[in-house]
């Protein structure tokens, strides 16, 4: 895991724009493949577990939607960021995947693995660890467009039109399942 | 700047814990929340959540990474037996074409002047012989000369 995460780090920090990344993954460059991968996996992931539920669903989710992209990069034409067009196809993938799969689970059970911060001493890590799952479990209990608009605009710092391009929805649509997640999401940590 | 009210404030939460405002208006935004009860309590929810990530599963990068090389690579096979498929078809389709265009348009006439008999014998007249080798002859006899030769066959 530690080893996996260091690999992780390095691409991340290479400052390669997405732009040249992705125009050197278009001409078959395995390298910029990856550093894709790398880049956007956690971003992705987490939004195909939240839509399942279930690590091993939400990861053949994942790797659906990465193969899905990274083989249609020739329709990617830069409307929108290449991570809220990724975004919109985990989606749909996951989607897919509930599909396939006809069952789709309302309660999140361990999701939460491991925090990614290995540096943080037992005790906290512990403690956010608890907190973690806490969260977890109301978000599971919002309906899927109040949970996703509140993953999409927190988690993922999207903007709101970003959220909309990335839930196929209005701008407005966006902002009022936002709001109403969050005053779902208090009433339900009283 | 001028106070802020708490939907804006809520509304634009995400983006003070993303840094995504400037600082003017983050300062506004942080000043109103030290105020603001209700705010500070939707900001405290919104950190929980924003910071409530999940890791990436073990193994799932390297999963995710030969299953985008394997796809790439099929589509590359798939694509090269595509493309050879064409260039068969292209390169018969030119051998095809080549050997149609060899054969002329215009058809040499077949060379009928016959100037030496066929075959001598039984059945076959010489074409020299102009009263017996065909019709063809007869319209170069006179009227007289078709009398003459009419009263020798005796009809």
């Amino acid at each position: 895991m530690v080893s996996e995460i260091a690999r992780l780090t390095v691409p991340l920090a290479t400052g390669v724009d997405d732009t040249s990344l992705l125009s050197r993954a278009r001409s078959g460059d395995r390298e910029a493949t990856e550093l894709l991968v790398s880049r956007y996996l956690r971003d992705v992931y987490e939004m195909t577990a939240r839509v399942l539920g279930d690590r091993d669903l939400a990861q053949d989710a994942a790797q659906d939607a990465f193969v899905n992209a990274l083989g249609a990069l020739h329709r990617f034409r830069g409307e929108s960021s290449f991570k809220t067009w990724l975004l919109r196809i985990a989606l749909n993938s996951a989607r897919s995947v509930a599909r396939r799969r006809g069952r789709r689970r309302e309660v999140a059970i361990d999701l939460v693995e491991d925090l990614p911060d290995q540096r943080v001493d037992e005790v906290t890590r512990i403690a956010n660890a608890d907190e973690a799952k806490r969260v977890e479990a109301v978000l599971a209990r919002l309906p899927e467009k109040q949970r996703m608009a509140v993953v999409l605009r927190l988690q993922q710092n999207l903007s709101y039109a970003e959220v909309a391009a990335a839930l196929d929805c209005s701008e407005g649509a966006a902002r009022v399942n936002y709001h109403l997640g969050v005053k779902r999401l208090r009433e339900l940590t009283k | 700047m001028k106070s802020l009210n708490c939907d804006h404030v809520r509304d634009v939460l995400p983006d003070l814990l993303s840094g995504r405002l400037s600082s003017v208006e983050g300062a506004a935004v942080r000043t109103h929340v030290q105020n603001c009860v209700e705010c500070q309590v939707e900001l405290d929810l919104a950190t929980a959540v924003a910071a409530a990530r999940l890791s990436i599963p073990a193994g799932l990068h390297a999963r995710v990474v030969n299953a985008t090389r394997t796809r790439r690579t099929a589509a590359w096979s798939g694509r090269m037996t595509l493309a050879a498929g064409i260039a068969v078809a292209v390169v018969g389709g030119s051998v095809l074409l080549a050997q149609f265009r060899t054969v002329p348009d215009v058809v040499d006439p077949i060379d009928v002047s016959v100037t030496e008999p066929i075959q001598h014998g039984a059945g076959w007249w010489s074409v020299e012989d102009a009263f017996v080798s065909g019709t063809a002859s007869l319209r170069d006899l006179s009227e007289d000369e078709l009398k003459k030769l009419l009263v020798e066959l005796g009809t």
